[in-house]
Order: structure tokens, then C-alpha cells, then sequence
């Protein structure tokens, strides 16, 4: 610590000689100089002083008649007069800092993680209309109003958390397949049916149903009502509104349709690629070479690398690579087996999806037709799914019926 | 001024102070056989690499050995280090 502190000050190692070399010694006690390290050497000493002290010594030394001789000098501030005339270094050492803590202010990167059916371009292009955007100022995000403006313009998102972690910006989505609730616990509001269909079961948690099951509903029909009537003798004496909540499964029908031409084209890749590098700031890109590309046809594929300091801290330069790739087009025709099996492959999938969203399949009529140039499979498929969403009610106020009309 | 200086030393004694405080006496602290801390001096007078000579108000003081370094020297206080071999007073 000691020789830390006598670095940032700055010393020297002095040599003086002569008959009053030890006179010279008591004077600097005198006159409260520290010295250090003396040692006796070619008749004289060596000794350590700092550079304040240093600059009392003259008087003495005048006093003494001796020269004090300088060996070496140690510490920061003789480095520092050494870099005095290269002043560009210092001030580019002064705009790299400050140019990396600007940027540190600004968001250069966004991540989106857990989206499934919507894409992170999705989010991106949405946050993008709300003016959030690689690029603008950190303290301009307001991450609890974007995630209800998330909440509520993507249906299908059941959970939304965003984040701001060094220059990036992370946006987590847990997606759904139930809608969302986007009447609050406490407000009142009826079950309405999403599609037509047969009630095969009624949960209900709160609410008056309106049907029965095995009855037939049309869309926007009311299933549960949230306007519970208060009786007392058999009168409505008065309304209270509840939030209705229950679930309703219906038998509904969906119409599927899948059409696949006969005659299709595939890309025959050759091995044949063209790379392009380049560098971006911000939006704007450059590219090293424009290669001539002799392909007939090519699909390019661009890459990006962002560059960061560590962890999260995103810079708003990096490498981009561009790819040229060449392939020819092979006109083929699909034989009635693998069309088959291809129309099958994506209807099978399409249950798949459903059923995750958890709705039963009871009957699957889909056929698969073959005409001249098309394969067709169609059919119904028979679900039993919840349909029924929670909408609010418009509260009227409820007046009991008075004998004055009569 | 003889006097006093011995009516102040029989005070000292017979009250137990320090000599140190009231005599300016040297205190002559040694670590080991490479180590000495001196207080209570007035200055070098002589000074090499295998001789100390060490004024103080009561006297002079001398060390000899081999490779003498200072390793700090203010107003109270210095510390000498090197082989010792012999401590002298006169």
C-alpha cells in the first residue's frame, strides 16, 4: 500500500558526494525531508526522496555545497511527463472511453425467446411500431407498458416479461392456446360462445347458465350470465353483477381442406456459393465486394454477427456475411403414394397442434381425392373444445319495477 | 547545569518515569542480529557501509558490521539494517 501511494506521488534516487555528505543528511531531518533507503556506496550515498521533498532540497544542497546527483526516477508522475507530448493518445484514449459509455446508454440489441406460433420478427416489427428499436436511448423503454400493449395485441401470449440487460433488450413470451382473459377478475361479465356448436359440459365456477347440455348455440350466444337476479318471495328485488367463469365444452365441426398440386418444382442445390462479407453501424451496411453472381437462380442467405463488449453489452457494429447459393429448378410430379403420404403427414400434424391446444378429436371424415392435377383432401373433423370467452357487461342500472305505469 | 541535569535523573529514578521523556535517553530497539531502531537522536556523523556512528545527547553511538542500509531516517526515528557486529557507546 505504502509503495503504491509513493508510486502515485513519485520518488527519486539521488547520489550525493562530498566531505558534508552526512551534514547534508541531518539538515534534510532538520527541515522534516523523509528519506529512504540510504545506503553507502563509491564513497557518497544513495538515497530515496520523493519529488516534493525533492524540491527542497536545493537550499540545502547550497548550504552543504554538495550536488545531489539523479540516478533514477520512479513513479506516476514522471510517466505522465513522458506522454506529455502525445496528446492524440491521450485523446483517443478519452474518446474510446466516452464513446463506449455513450453507447452503453443506447439499446443495440433485442432478443426474443419461447415464441412458437408468433416469430421473434413478429415482436420485433410490433415493438418496432411502439418505437422501440435497436438503437434508441435506454431510459425512453418503458418495459411495464410495452408488456401489456403485448399482452394485449397478441392473443395467443399467455405471459410477457421485458427486460433491459446492458445494451440489450429481452423480451420472454410464454405462449398459450387458451385465450387469454382479458376482462380483470373483478370486473362483471357473461360467457359467450366463440362458435356454433353442441354443449356436451358445463363447468361453472360463478354465473347463471343459460343452457343445458345437448343444447345447440350459435356464435356470440350467451352461455353464462354474469347478471345474477336477487329474489326474495319470488320477486326480483335486485341485480347483482358477478363475473361469470366456467368452462363450456361444445361438439363443434371444422372444415378442412388441404390442396396439393400434382406438378411441383424442386431446388436442386449444386454445390456451387459465392460469400460476401461486410460490416454494419446500425442499419447501414457495407459490403467489402459485390460479387457477380453468374447463378440463374440463387437463394442468398445473410448472416449476422453482433459485436459486444461482455455479457449483454451489445455494440451497434458487427460482421455480416452474404451467401449465394445456386441451384436449378426439377420439374417433378408426385405419384399417388407420395402425395398420399404427404397430405397425410400435414393433416396428422394439424391434429397434433390442436390437440395440444387441447381440444379432442372425436371424428375424423377427412378423404383424399385425386383429379387431373391436383390432390385434394377434405373432410370435417368433429372437436370438443371450450368455446366459451369471457365479455363484459355494460352495467344499466336496475330500477325495481313500480305499480306507477299501471 | 550539572546540577540539574543529576537532580533530574534522581527525580526520574526515584518516581520510575522513562528516561527517555524527561533525559532524552536512546532507545536502541534490536531485532535480531540484522535489525536496529534507534529514537531519540540528534543526527549521522559518520556513515559507511561497515560503520554507524550515531550522535545523541548523551553521547555518541556506534555500530559496526557489515552492509549497512537505512532503511528510513526522520526527524525520531531511523532503522538500520545489515549484519551487526559490535555496538559501541563513547
Amino acid at each position: 500500500m505504502q509503495r503504491l501511494i509513493k508510486y502515485l506521488k513519485g520518488y527519486l534516487i539521488l547520489y550525493i558526494k562530498g566531505f558534508s555528505a552526512e551534514r547534508f543528511l541531518n539538515l534534510c531531518i532538520n527541515r522534516d525531508i523523509f528519506i529512504w533507503d540510504l545506503e553507502s556506496c563509491d564513497n557518497g550515498f544513495r538515497f530515496k526522496v520523493s519529488l516534493k521533498d525533492f524540491k527542497r532540497l536545493r537550499p540545502i544542497a547550497k548550504k552543504t555545497k554538495t550536488r545531489p546527483k539523479i540516478i533514477k526516477k520512479y513513479g506516476l508522475p514522471f510517466q505522465l511527463h513522458r506522454y506529455k507530448h502525445r496528446k492524440a493518445y491521450a485523446i483517443g484514449l478519452i474518446i474510446a472511453i466516452v464513446t463506449l459509455y455513450g453507447f452503453s446508454l443506447f439499446l443495440w440489441n433485442i432478443s426474443v425467446t419461447g415464441t412458437s406460433i408468433y416469430t421473434p420478427e413478429n415482436i420485433i416489427q410490433f415493438l418496432k411500431e411502439e418505437n422501440v428499436y435497436a438503437g434508441i436511448k435506454k431510459n425512453k423503454i418503458n418495459c411495464a407498458e410495452l408488456e401489456k400493449k403485448i399482452l394485449y395485441n397478441f392473443q395467443d401470449v399467455a405471459w410477457v416479461s421485458l427486460e433491459v440487460s446492458g445494451t440489450r433488450l429481452i423480451v420472454n413470451i410464454i405462449e398459450t392456446n387458451e385465450h387469454p382473459d382479458l376482462v380483470k377478475d373483478d370486473t362483471a361479465c357473461d360467457i359467450v360462445s366463440l362458435k356454433p356448436g353442441i354443449i356436451t359440459k358445463i363447468v361453472t365456477r360463478k354465473g347463471t347458465p343459460m343452457i343445458k347440455i345437448g343444447d345447440v348455440v350459435k356464435q356470440d350466444d350467451v352461455l353464462l350470465s354474469g347478471t345474477v337476479n336477487i329474489e326474495t318471495d319470488g320477486v326480483i328485488t335486485g341485480i347483482k353483477y358477478v363475473h361469470a367463469d366456467a368452462d363450456v365444452y361444445a361438439k363443434t365441426v371444422l372444415q378442412y381442406t388441404n390442396t396439393v398440386p400434382l406438378d411441383y418444382e424442386q431446388k436442386v442445390y449444386s454445390n456451387k456459393k459465392t460469400k460476401t462479407y461486410g460490416m454494419f453501424f446500425g442499419d447501414y451496411k457495407l459490403y467489402l465486394f459485390h460479387p457477380k453472381i453468374k447463378y440463374k437462380n440463387y437463394e442468398s442467405e445473410a448472416n449476422i454477427k453482433q459485436f459486444k463488449l461482455w455479457g449483454d453489452y451489445y455494440l451497434p457494429i458487427g460482421i455480416n456475411t452474404k451467401e449465394y447459393i445456386d441451384y436449378d429448378i426439377v420439374r417433378k410430379t408426385y405419384s399417388e403414394e407420395e402425395v398420399t403420404f404427404l397430405l397425410n403427414d400435414t393433416l396428422n400434424k394439424y391434429i397434433e397442434t390442436l390437440e395440444k391446444k387441447g381440444v379432442q378429436i372425436i371424428e375424423n371424415n377427412v378423404k383424399i381425392t385425386l383429379d387431373n392435377k391436383n390432390a385434394i383432401a377434405k373432410g370435417n373433423l368433429i372437436l370438443i373444445e371450450n368455446i366459451g370467452y369471457a365479455k363484459e357487461i355494460e352495467i344499466i342500472e336496475w330500477r325495481p319495477p313500480t305499480n306507477e305505469s299501471n | 547545569m550539572g546540577k540539574t541535569k543529576k537532580k533530574i535523573k534522581n527525580l526520574t529514578q526515584a518516581l520510575n518515569i522513562p528516561q527517555d521523556v524527561t533525559n532524552g535517553a536512546t532507545i536502541i530497539t534490536i531485532v535480531g542480529k540484522t535489525e536496529v531502531i534507534v529514537e531519540n537522536y540528534r543526527g549521522i556523523i559518520e556513515y559507511n557501509d561497515k560503520k554507524i556512528k550515531i550522535g545523541t545527547r548523551n553521547g555518541n553511538i556506534e555500530f559496526e558490521g557489515e552492509r549497512f542500509l537505512i532503511e528510513y531516517y526522520t526527524d525520531d526515528e531511523m532503522k538500520i539494517s545489515g549484519k551487526i557486529c559490535e555496538i559501541k557507546y563513547s
